[in-house]
């Protein structure tokens, strides 16, 4: 017989209630196996005696030693009509560790098997429950872990972001169909005034449509991918303490990542509903030793990836160490926000902060940028100074992100976001080959090309690595 | 039904003998079977209804043309004959789409009609394994063994019995043809030449599915009554190189002497004529049931679908040197011939013409070409093919390219070799067969470039190097040609070195011919690979600050000139022919059980298990296919080898499981 495969369903972690997923044929007689019915709504004594979409109490316990495992609440679902279209049960035990490992193993043991990375999509994506893009798109709710990411990956799950491109694909077949009959029914006439024509209708059409798209990545990556903020600063310029600040404002589960600790210290929360990443680099010190320098290699890669730096000089920090880190800070990108933040302002007077935060500016402008930090503050982590412009400064630097977006969708998944993009350089590409006056069948070759790369987003093209792609970025359990 | 049993049956049917293959009609795909097979070492049957009209070109009198050009070429490329007699008989030579791109370039020539048919016919009879019999095929023999159909047999309608392991069918127009002009209905293949009759329904009977086409010819008419002053003149391209790479190689060329073509536009008159008889078109009174091509319409069509147009370009053809006959290329219609006569003198310089041969519609039975496979063998009856315009084609390039494939695929199967498929990325050929058997036609299938999605790759000008050594291979280009040809190809690729290797500093030699091509003058060094992607600067130019050029054939400098210029473009199309080709690589067994593929949407279970596409790839363009059923696939088949990977073990442990059962 075919087995069963079971997993757990909610994220890994302490919680209150988790859910263990099994599905395939023989569920329910698995199930039956380890699953005492106390209380349900009909006359049922077993799981498979249940009729589907109802819901049982009882308990999971082992029937090698009768030994009860928990308490639980069990559902069952009929086939065709469950997420992988199969006969399946869900069963909602308590969240710790131990528990659902060994209601795991209980039904490992009777019979089940473990589920593969993605195994329950890809089961109701081969029964027909859903399409690649929504398959997808299950993904992207699933690591959703705020409001905003959670509310664009649901517009795509419901198809809006395909519908936008499928909008834009008839417009580009309709000038690629253009460009056809000119190439195949026209026969010796070549007018340059209709490639100006069709370099503007495509411009006009397409280009900027899909430029709107791809632009509004940059604020749909923070949503999938967060918002980078380093912090970084000398050692003991406060910057654990503000980490701390600004993660207990949302009560944020504090991550070590393993391997990096003694150099970065990486805590995901949101501020303002927007999901942040805050690193905590270590101390950016010119050195000479050696292991000390790769910490700081790293720190200063850090930066370099960050949407915002904050700048940390406590109030007693030394010319020295200040000018050190305006080479690595002022030279970062435009669209990378720097705050310079005065540090530790409730261990000095204010004339103390102010005559600090001048000298910090006297350097910069010493070293010869004209550029200034973004946002000027003194921050107590200790009163909580500053935090508020912090969290100011957060909410306005994901504002403009999107300013130059008119799209009204957010792209953020990053296979859109590569795809698009190409299509996007294919169309203007052909754009100027059409006002260079190029023979029509080179534009015409790039729009369908970019015809091809939208193709997979809108589900006209498959290409035969796209399915695993998607399907391995799923995880066990969904 | 169709077996040799019923020999004994009738009196004046007897047995004429055994051939590997019997090709049944001669035109354009029938002969190039034909010259496939018999160059392939097989006994050949040629039977044609005509003896004196084999490769018979009853419409325009040109072959080549957009796209069509590039089959030509092709098909001469893999060892086929129509471009080496092309060139032979050709009066008038033209590169059309001059003003396009390279990619879209398409060598096309007026063809003397009756000098082309003389040649082809001369040259098949002097073919070895050829027997050339004037004949009507009406029966195929076939037998039957577990529902399984192997042809094994055709008869003539006189009664000749012949044994053979495959057929290729190249019945063009005339199967069950009839043709129409107004009410005028005459039982007649195109040129009142005799029709075939039976043999369609004998396809039917093996159970392969018929279509009725229609298609037509326009009027032709007196030169000697023609006013050719007022018409614009068309002058032909002397030193055209030929279609064929045989040719080329042995220096043969087409004429340099041209016959000029004309072009005339529609009057309102022309209109005033059309719309007032409508009601006389069996178009539009429905006597023609046939399906027309869309994309060659009778006049009548395009005044009808075309309102906003007033008027239409039409050509005037001569259509040999010894006859004073011209072809009104684009005047085709099925009108009455009272209609038709009124028609022509609306035309300017065609007032007083004088018709030679009115206009007609033909209606013809041909097959559903997706009962087909891809080596377009039959999947009804074993060992029977099909070529040309019994798959739904039209025109002689396409029915030429099918007759090829049909004649080698024909000998593959009986030499017990693996069938030669050409794919979408490597020829038009491929293109366009995939696309009839694929995904089938509904009206007269013609070859545009626009079908081919890796246009910029299949030009007319590499058909050499995309496919001589297909040909080799195959058998059909003999050693001199192909090594010829590798001369060839290692040439382009050694000046192509040369030409990316070789800078030149700024020179007042160099700024001259800058400044002459209008071109932007360099400051610093620059290799003249550089200078030719430039699209105003060409080869030829720079002659003078290149010193070091070799002499190279112009058909090495044409291939040069164009993978440089299009050097970022092929790169593209390359890698869109590498996605392409990872479908195409995954093959489909024809055991999968589609039906049992719940994921699959029902139409495409069912289109599936009916077609049993060979690839993914061709599984994606089955129309009721969706993406999304190919997605579906690709997990399946992901899912099976992973299966497969692990199976020993799998099976073991479930046997361990029943024995503790």
């Amino acid at each position: 017989m075919e087995k069963p495969y079971c997993a757990c369903a909610t994220p890994p972690g302490v919680s209150g209630i988790a859910v263990i997923r099994m599905a395939g044929d023989h569920s329910c007689e698995v199930a039956d196996k380890v699953f005492t019915v106390r209380r349900t709504a009909g006359e049922a004594k077993s799981v498979s005696e249940m009729p589907g979409y109802t819901v049982a109490y009882g308990f999971i316990s082992d029937p090698s030693t009768s030994k009860v495992v928990d308490e639980v609440m069990l559902t069952r679902f009929c086939a065709p009509h469950s997420y992988t279209g199969e006969d399946s049960v869900e069963i909602s035990c308590h969240g710790g560790l131990t528990v659902r490992q060994e209601i795991l193993r209980v039904l490992l043991e009777n019979g089940a098997r473990m589920a593969g990375p993605g195994e329950f999509t890809k089961k109701a994506f081969m029964a027909g429950k859903l399409d690649l893009s929504q398959a997808e798109a299950v993904m992207d709710v699933i690591a959703a872990d705020s409001e905003l990411a959670l509310r664009a990956a649901e517009s795509q799950l419901s198809g809006s972001l395909k519908q936008q491109v499928e909008k834009i694909s008839s417009d580009l077949y309709l000038e690629l169909g253009h460009f056809e009959l000119w190439i195949d029914e026209i026969e010796d006439e070549d007018d340059g005034d209709s490639k100006n024509r069709y370099a503007e209708e495509l411009e006009k059409n397409v280009f900027l449509k899909l430029r709107a798209l791809t632009d509004s990545y940059r604020q749909g990556r923070i949503l999938s991918e967060r918002m980078k903020i380093v912090i970084c600063g000398i050692p003991n310029s406060g910057k654990s303490s503000l980490l701390n600040c600004l993660s207990g404002y949302d009560r944020a589960i504090v991550t070590d990542v393993p391997g990096t600790t003694r150099d970065t210290l990486e805590v995901v929360t949101s501020i303002r509903g927007i999901p942040v990443k805050l690193i905590d680099t270590a101390g950016i010190r010119k050195t000479d030793d050696v292991v000390e320098a790769i910490g700081v290699d790293r720190a200063a890669a850090a930066i370099t990836e960050a949407d915002i730096v904050l700048w940390l000089v406590s109030t007693d920090e030394e010319e020295k160490t200040i000018t050190d880190l305006i080479d690595p800070i002022l030279t970062l990108p435009e669209e990378t926000k720097i705050a310079l933040l005065i540090s530790k302002s409730d261990t000095a007077d204010e004339e103390t902060v102010r005559k600090q935060e001048e000298k910090v500016m006297a350097l910069i402008s010493g070293k010869g940028y004209s550029r200034k930090p973004d946002l000027r503050a003194s921050l107590s982590s200790a009163t909580g100074e500053g935090v508020k412009e912090i969290e100011e400064f957060v909410g306005k630097t994901y504002d403009e992100m999107g300013a130059s977006s008119s799209s009204e969708l957010l792209l953020t998944n990053r296979r859109h976001f590569e795809v698009l993009s190409s299509a996007l350089e294919k169309v203007e590409k052909s754009i100027a080959a059409l006002r260079a006056g190029d023979p029509l069948e080179g534009p015409a070759l790039l729009l369908r090309a970019a015809l091809e790369d939208m193709g997979e987003i809108t589900g006209k093209a498959v290409s035969d690595t796209l399915v695993d792609t998607i399907f391995s970025r799923f995880c066990v359990g969904k | 039904m169709g077996s040799w049993e019923q020999l004994k049956e009738h009196a004046s049917w007897y047995e004429a003998g055994t051939f590997d293959v019997a090709v049944i009609g001669a035109g354009h795909a029938g002969c190039e079977a034909a010259f496939a097979c018999a160059h392939l070492g097989l006994s050949t049957l040629l039977l044609t209804l005509h003896l004196d009209q084999l490769a018979n070109l009853p419409c325009n009198p040109s072959i080549g043309g957009t796209a069509k050009g590039q089959l030509v070429r092709e098909i001469d490329a893999l060892g086929g004959i129509m471009g080496e007699m092309a060139d032979l008989s050709a009066i008038q030579t033209r590169m059309l789409n001059r003003s396009k791109g390279p990619a879209v370039f398409s060598p096309r020539a007026q063809m003397d009609r009756s000098a082309y048919s003389r040649r082809m016919k001369s040259r098949i009879e002097k073919e070895e394994n050829i027997s050339l019999v004037q004949g009507e095929a009406v029966e195929l023999f076939w037998e039957e063994k577990d529902g399984k159909k192997t042809l094994n047999g055709i008869r003539t309608r006189s009664g000749a019995c012949y044994h053979v392991k495959a057929a290729v069918i190249c019945s063009g127009t005339y199967m069950e043809a009839r043709t129409i002009r107004g009410e005028v209905i005459v039982e007649s293949g195109p040129d009142g030449l005799s029709r075939s009759v039976g043999l369609s329904k004998s396809m039917a009977d093996a159970g392969i599915t018929m279509q009725r086409f229609k298609t037509g010819t326009p009027v032709r008419v007196n030169a000697r009554t023609v006013d050719t002053s007022v018409m614009e003149i068309q002058p032909g391209e002397p030193d055209m190189p030929p279609f064929s790479y045989k040719n080329e190689m042995d220096g043969v060329t087409p004429r340099q002497e041209q016959v000029p073509c004309y072009s005339v536009w529609t009057t309102p008159e022309t209109r005033k004529v059309i719309t007032e008889n409508m009601d006389k078109s069996p178009l539009y009174s429905g006597v023609i049931e046939g399906i027309g091509p869309r994309y060659c319409p009778s006049i009548e069509d395009k005044f009808m679908r075309f309102p906003d147009k007033n008027r239409h370009q039409i050509f005037v053809e001569p259509m040999g040197d010894e006859t004073q006959e011209l072809y009104l290329q684009g005047f085709s219609t099925s009108l009455p011939e009272d209609v038709q006569v009124k028609m022509v003198h609306s035309l300017p310089g065609l007032e007083k013409a004088h018709i030679q041969r009115a206009a007609y519609a033909i209606e013809y039975d041909c097959i559903d070409p997706t009962t087909a496979d891809l080596s377009l063998q039959s999947t009804c009856l074993e060992g029977l093919f099909t070529a040309g315009q019994v798959n739904g084609s039209s025109g002689y390039e396409e029915a030429a390219a099918q007759g090829l494939m049909a004649g080698i695929n024909a000998a593959m199967k009986i030499l017990g070799k693996e069938p030669v498929i050409l794919d979408r990325s490597q020829a038009y050929i491929g293109v366009l067969i995939d696309d009839l058997v694929t995904k089938g036609t509904k009206e007269p299938y013609r070859m545009m470039t626009s079908r081919a999605e890796y246009r910029i790759f299949l030009r007319q000008d590499n058909a050499d190097m995309r496919l001589t050594e297909i040909g080799h291979k195959i058998g059909l280009i003999d050693d001199a040609r192909y090594s010829a040809f590798e001369e060839k190809r290692k040439a382009i690729e050694e000046e192509k070195a040369r030409l990316r290797a070789t800078f030149l500093p700024p020179s007042p030699k160099l700024h001259e011919i800058l400044v002459a091509c209008g071109s932007t003058v360099t400051q610093s060094g620059i290799s003249l690979a550089e200078l030719i992607k430039r699209p105003e600067i060409h080869y030829v130019d720079l002659a003078g600050v290149d010193e070091k050029r070799p002499d190279l054939a112009p058909s090495v400098i044409f291939a040069v000139e164009v993978d440089i210029k299009y050097e970022g473009y092929l790169a593209l199309e390359e890698d869109r022919i590498k996605k392409f080709a990872a479908l195409e690589n995954k093959k489909l067994s024809p055991d999968i059980p589609y039906d049992e593929i719940t994921g699959l949407r029902l139409e495409a279970r069912a289109k599936l298990m009916q077609r049993k596409p060979m690839s993914l790839g061709q599984a994606s363009r089955i129309s009721g296919v969706s993406p999304a059923d190919i997605a579906v696939l690709l997990v399946y088949l992901e899912a099976k080898k992973r299966e497969g990977a692990v199976n020993p073990n799998a099976d073991k442990e479930e046997g361990t499981e029943r024995n503790d059962g």
